[in-house]
């Protein structure tokens, strides 16, 4: 049975409920709710954010349901983002950020985290004018005070 | 209505940001801190939340910048991992630098000391003040070298001394006893570990550490390592011993520490006149933890003001050894003395580990055995997995005087193989023995032995059995090992929080010992799968010698009250369960 989701500017998309049911936040309100079909209001999206969402969802509707595993170090599986979720996540960085709310509110935890990082692999690497310039960041410090942040950390870095 | 569009990193709320940052390494965390200031401020003190300096690449941290760095960042610093002679470096720099700098900062600090006369300090400012007098006084070094009277947030703090050869011996411990003084509220938990060939680790170094130990510590690990390259008391000639210990002797009385409850009105003791220290109580140290011990180690915990007088709610007492402990012939007695913690007046212990592993002679002898079973009013925790003088009997004293008894861990030895019945199991006699006291403890893990099987008996006609030579095979009438095996059974089923009872070997079977294992454990999940008895088919019945029966007749019924009992294993045992026994399982246990 589809469910129907309405975007912050009232635009109505009919999914399956196996689609919608990828965020947690939905498929809790749908079992709160029971069998019912009136539509589910999302205030907190916008027609262009919920499009790319449902993409997201459609393609990993029969992904199996992940398991939380908190012991699991984030920075060894930084990189391995799938091929198709690395040309899903090539938009531009406003609504890289709004995907990544998006996903944090209805509560979609592998779009999350492909959010993530995609952002975090945005920044590895990078100096710090590179970082500047992919984020369109001002640099609000003195020359000296960069230097002596340089100075005074870099030792750390091998750690 | 929609939000506003987020257009910059930062306008993500800070979870979303914390995940992303998750993603990224120490090295790209450095590289955004050069970014712009709201970054800086963002992950500063994430980058400097835990320092760990690795022992094996000093040479990095030998630099003036690494010491400023340092020094400048300390204060974020929550836990920190650091050679001993990496603050050594550190501070030597730090103190070359001020002296060439200026001379404005004694100044500074003279025109403090002189407010501090004031009333308008805070008590903790002045007692902090007082705390590093004292340390001042023991003579470790110059004038603590920080502008101004910093607090740190450390909580982990654990430093090894190694042999790395330090740039000054004037400071010896002046860096470590900074960091100590300076963490008076944050300091949880403190590590020192001495290495090979350590060879500066004085027993004045040692007491000048445990005076400075901060008031919030709860956890004090002294691991004096292995190796025995750490000359003290104990030395081969016998009169360089004397003078070590004649001089210690006199160090340790100039103290002349005032006992705690002193410290309360030590705070108005003029600021130019301190020659004694008023001492921290320790009330929230409550795990004290022992590495490669000494006897002079001990005796000097012991030297009641250092530690043992200051530590009202210290309970739980450990040794984690991987190696066996330096012998001397002092060690059991200073032991014993520690576990009884000297005086008696003290609360007791309420957990006591010996984790020892590979160890080949008894250093737990019967001294330390019944300095244990003395604190069995208060033991709620006692694992012991060495050779030790814990014989059955002493088990069975200490179950039926430990009321709040809450785990016992006894567990055999790796090497003793050639023992058929392990000295410190569990024989069913020792039960029958003290035939007017029950357990009174919860729950407990340990072996026990020497059951008479009558079934078996019966059924293999009086085959020789291995290990019948612990037991006069004439005493074992009928009647007489059922009186046993209803004794075990009925001590057992008094311990109603049992959570699983294995029977038979968990080892070599090659050993020919047997025992009944009982383990009791609180968090254990057990599927419904797991309650089953599974008995395998046709194992020698020799094995089988000596373990509990569960047979309605020898007294299955009085574990009737093990209502959270979810399993029972059998490991390569045949029963004699009949129908009858499954019928009784299932309608008395849920």
């Amino acid at each position: 049975m589809p469910v129907i989701l309405v975007s912050s500017d009232a635009q109505e998309f009919k999914v399956d409920k196996e689609v919608a049911e990828r965020s947690i936040l939905i498929k809790n309100m749908l079992e709160d709710v029971g069998e019912s079909d009136s539509p589910i209001p999302l205030p907190n999206v916008t027609a262009a954010v919920l499009t790319k969402v449902i993409e997201y969802c459609e393609h990993h509707r029969n992904d199996p349901v992940q398991v939380p595993d908190e012991t699991d170090d984030p920075r060894k599986r930084s990189n391995d983002i799938e091929e198709w979720d690395m040309k899903f996540m090539q938009v531009d960085q406003e609504m890289l950020f709004e995907i990544i709310l998006a996903a944090n509110y209805l509560d979609i935890k592998p779009l999350l985290d492909v959010g993530c990082k995609t952002v975090a692999n945005i920044i590895k690497g990078k100096t710090p004018e590179e970082i500047r310039k992919a984020f369109n960041i001002v640099n609000d410090f003195t020359p000296e005070e960069e230097a002596q942040i340089k100075k005074e950390n870099e030792w750390a870095e091998d750690r | 209505m929609a939000k506003v569009a987020p257009t910059s990193l930062f306008d993500l709320p800070t979870e979303i940001i914390w995940q992303i940052e998750a993603h990224l390494t120490t090295r790209d965390r450095t590289v955004c801190l050069q970014v712009c200031k709201a970054w800086y401020n963002h992950l500063i003190d994430e980058i400097w939340d835990t320092l760990e300096i690795p022992a094996s690449n000093m040479e990095q941290y030998k630099g003036v910048a690494a010491a400023r760095a340092f020094y400048r960042n300390l204060h974020r610093i929550r836990v920190l991992k650091v050679p001993h002679a990496a603050l050594l470096y550190f501070y030597d720099h730090m103190v070359n630098d001020k002296n060439c700098k200026d001379g404005k900062d004694d100044r500074m600090r003279k025109g403090r000391q002189e407010k501090d006369g004031d009333n308008d300090d805070n008590n903790n400012d002045k007692a902090q003040k007082d705390h590093v007098s004292a340390a001042e006084w023991s003579s470790q070094g110059p004038s603590p070298l920080f502008p101004e009277r910093q607090i740190l947030r450390l909580e982990d703090l654990y430093v090894q001394f190694g042999n790395l050869p330090s740039l000054s011996e004037v400071h010896g411990l002046r860096p470590l006893l900074d960091l100590l003084e300076r963490s008076p509220q944050t300091m949880k938990r403190f590590k020192v570990k001495a290495t090979f060939g350590c060879h500066r680790w004085s027993l004045e170094d040692e007491s000048c550490l445990l005076i400075a130990l901060p008031p919030s510590l709860e956890r004090l690990t002294l691991d004096y390592g292995h190796g025995g390259w750490i000359c003290r008391l104990h030395e081969a000639n016998a009169t360089i011993k004397d003078q070590k210990a004649a001089k210690f002797q006199k160090f340790i009385s100039e103290l002349s520490l005032p006992p705690p409850t002193a410290r309360t009105t030590a705070g108005t003791i003029s600021t130019t006149t301190i020659t004694t220290t008023p001492l921290y109580a320790l009330d929230k140290l409550k795990t004290l933890s022992l590495g490669h011990l000494r006897s002079d180690s001990i005796n000097l915990l012991f030297t009641g003001p250092l530690l043992l007088s200051r530590t009202p709610v210290l309970e739980e007492l450990l040794f984690e050894d991987k190696f066996s402990p330096c012998h001397d012939a002092d060690l059991s007695a200073q032991l014993a003395r520690l576990i009884s913690k000297g005086s008696g007046v003290q609360k007791g212990w309420k957990t006591l580990g010996f984790e020892y592993r590979g160890v080949r002679y008894a250093m737990l002898d019967s001294q330390v055995v019944n300095a244990i079973l003395e604190q069995s009013a208060t033991l709620e925790n006692l694992r012991i997995s060495a050779p030790s003088s814990f014989s059955g009997s002493a088990i069975q004293k200490l179950l039926c005087s430990a009321p709040n008894l809450k785990r016992l861990d006894i567990w055999p030895s790796e090497l003793r193989v050639d023992y058929e019945l392990e000295p410190y199991m569990l024989l069913a006699k020792d039960i029958t023995e003290v035939t007017s006291r029950e357990w009174v403890c919860l729950s407990f893990r340990c072996m026990i032995g020497g059951i008479p099987r009558l079934d078996l008996e019966s059924r293999t006609n009086g085959w020789s059995l291995r290990g019948i030579e612990y037991h006069d095979p004439d005493q074992y009438t009928a009647h007489n090992g059922r009186f046993i095996q209803r004794k075990v059974l009925g001590q057992l089923g008094r311990l109603t929080n049992l959570r699983q009872i294995t029977l038979g070997l968990e080892m070599d079977v090659d050993f020919g010992r047997c025992w009944d294992e009982c383990c009791y454990d609180q968090f254990a999940v057990m599927s419904d799968e797991d309650y089953c008895v599974e008995v395998e088919s046709d194992p020698d019945p020799g094995q089988q010698y000596a373990c509990l029966t569960l047979t309605l007749e020898d007294g299955l019924d009085l574990l009737r009250n093990l209502k959270s009992l979810r399993g029972i294993r059998l490991e390569k045992m045949s029963h004699c369960i009949t129908d009858k026994e499954r019928e009784w399982m299932k309608s008395n246990w849920p």
